[in-house]
């Protein structure tokens, strides 16, 4: 009976005269317009008046397939309202119809012609954003090919990683390597990551090093035992590479700890690599693996579990240092250069910061509306 | 490959389009398509892997023959039963899998424990430091430090909220850039260690 006496209404509405109830001051200059930039499912319904907030505007859609829908009753001072429940092909009409404080009707007018929205290829509230990505893209690939051979600063944990690798030779020990529960290869932590495997299972190949690698993840699994048999063919050594080193567990988050804390116990490996993406288990792992003694290495960009790493590991590579330690490890000249770059960035972060700390203190709004702009 | 569904990705970022909408939803259901792909292939492995420790009565083999069984119960359970409420495969996840989830993550405080009190000994300045911070900010959180007065809770606070909420900024600053240029790289070409070899 409800959607009856809606329709009712809202065919009253549609087919009531422009003017029902003159006031003296009601809408003008109705319009409708594209919402520009957008995917093509927005209309700006807008228009011009004097009323006040007391009285309120009820705006009627109808599309050329004679459906007709309430977009809901606005403020009529608010002077414009978005409809973004349009789709690219269609075309649309508005009714809006002005009640005073008491729910009568005083004015009713429909938007002239028909207005259709069009889907835009840019998105321009995101020009900041494009803009800063663009910059930082031109600055790395600049730093990157101009091949930049540049001193590097001692990352302990990384050089212990060489060492540590002929550790668990001399002792017949596996190194045990894990990119964390959280490890996924859409993530660029796991990238570096896997970057410091490729590089660990060609050194652990020229070693005859045996290399341990449990995942959660099959897709992470498939990508390291690629990884590890390429590892090996260049290094000469096609016979290194044991598939079954290389092996996925479970999925489950304590599951996943379980069983290497189960591996640990039952392989005494020499070194624990813990270089990824980590979540609560962390501690439980890096904790075993201090409990048996291994030399362990860790890096992840997760904050919260640093502090776990930091206390537990012999070495822990803090944030960018996971990202660096490709560079650091292979002294490529282009990987050195994108190097170089990033520290420049940073030195730019670093004075944007300091002018949004002044601007603010100094209370010059436009260096902060700037950086809120961006 | 990575480099043109990365740079797509990243563009269908800016593309308001429903083309770019289109695109996007294709990628994210290749990417279910893969998961579940990866689950047989992680469901194969685990159990080749841990029939070859059986098949050769390799040290901790039992351990091997009880994953298997684990393995076949539930599949079974799963596949006959179905994973409903009041079903075989809902009451061994409940009654087993979830406790023993349990354990092993009530295991952290214990951890926790042994892994503060050998970060707190006060074995040069920085540790000091590091101990009489984590002194104040414990102190400053429980009830008995709220009795003292203001002043712990707020040194406490301040603590976090300041000098912690700073490095960790400065920290993920790093991480942004530094994901940034891993990203570019890999989807360049430039860097291919993860595929294997030296560089």
């Amino acid at each position: 009976m409800r959607p009856l006496l809606v329709a009712a209404l809202l065919v009253l509405i549609w087919t009531s005269p422009v003017t029902a109830r003159a006031t003296g001051s009601v809408l003008s200059g109705i319009a409708v317009e594209d919402v520009a930039w957008d995917d093509g499912t927005a209309l700006q319904i807008h228009w011009r008046t004097k009323l006040d907030e007391d009285f309120r505007v009820l705006i009627v859609r109808e599309g050329t397939d004679g459906l007709m829908d309430t977009l809901g009753l606005f403020p009529a001072n608010v002077q414009w309202v978005v409809d973004d429940d349009v789709t690219p092909a269609g075309t649309y009409r508005y009714r809006l119809s002005v009640f005073d404080s008491e729910g009568i009707l005083v004015f009713t007018a429909a938007s002239h012609g028909l207005a259709s929205p069009h889907a835009n290829w840019f998105h321009r509230g995101r020009l900041g954003e494009a803009l800063i990505i663009l910059g930082v893209f031109a600055m790395i690939l600049w730093g990157t090919f101009r091949r930049r051979d540049i001193y590097l600063r001692p990352i302990g944990g990384l050089s212990a990683i060489e060492e540590a690798l002929g550790r668990a030779v001399e002792m017949g020990r596996p190194v045990l390597f894990s990119a964390g529960w959280g490890a996924q290869l859409d993530k660029p932590t796991t990238m570096a990551a896997m970057n410091i495997f490729g590089w660990l299972a060609s050194r652990a190949a020229s070693y005859d090093a045996r290399l341990l690698f449990p995942t959660h993840d099959a897709v992470l699994m498939a990508a390291a035992q690629e990884s590890a048999r390429e590892s090996a063919r260049i290094e000469g050594r096609p016979d290194w590479y044991r598939p079954e080193d290389i092996y996925y567990v479970t999925g489950s988050q304590f599951g996943y700890a379980a069983a290497l804390d189960g591996i640990m116990e039952r392989q005494k490996p020499a070194v624990n690599l813990w270089l990824g993406t980590f979540a609560a288990e962390s501690l439980i792992l890096a904790e075993t693996g201090n409990h048996i003694g291994a030399v362990q290495i860790a890096g992840t960009d997760s904050t919260i579990q640093l502090a776990f790493f930091l206390v537990t590991c012999d070495y822990t590579l803090i944030g960018e240092e996971v990202f660096a330690a490709s560079a650091y490890l292979t002294r490529d000249s282009m990987v050195l250069g994108g190097l170089w770059a990033q520290d420049w960035l940073k030195i730019g972060v670093a004075v944007t910061v300091i002018a949004g700390l002044v601007g603010t203190l100094l209370d010059w709004d436009a260096i902060g509306g700037w950086l809120r702009g961006i | 490959m990575v480099g043109v569904f990365g740079f797509a990705m990243l563009i269908q970022y800016f593309v308001p389009h429903p083309l770019g909408r289109v695109l996007y939803g294709r990628v994210l259901e290749w990417m279910q398509v893969i998961f579940a792909a990866g689950l047989v292939l992680g469901g194969a492995t685990y159990a080749m892997s841990h029939l070859r420790t059986v098949s050769g009565r390799r040290e901790g083999w039992i351990y091997s023959l009880l994953a298997l069984a684990a393995l076949t119960l539930m599949l079974a359970a799963g596949l006959i039963g179905g994973i409903d409420r009041g079903t075989l495969f809902l009451w061994l996840f409940n009654n087993l899998q979830a406790p023993l989830q349990q354990t092993v993550f009530s295991l952290l405080a214990f951890f926790v424990a042994s892994a503060a009190y050998r970060g707190f000994r006060a074995r040069n300045i920085d540790a000091a430091l590091l101990l009489i911070v984590a002194l104040v900010v414990m102190l400053g959180r429980i009830p008995i430090g709220e009795m003292t007065g203001p002043f712990l809770p707020d040194l406490a606070r301040w603590l976090v909220d300041v000098p912690a909420v700073a490095a960790k900024r400065g920290i993920l600053i790093g991480i942004g850039l530094g994901s940034v240029a891993v990203a570019l790289r890999v989807m360049l070409g430039i860097e291919r260690a993860w595929l294997g070899g030296r560089r």
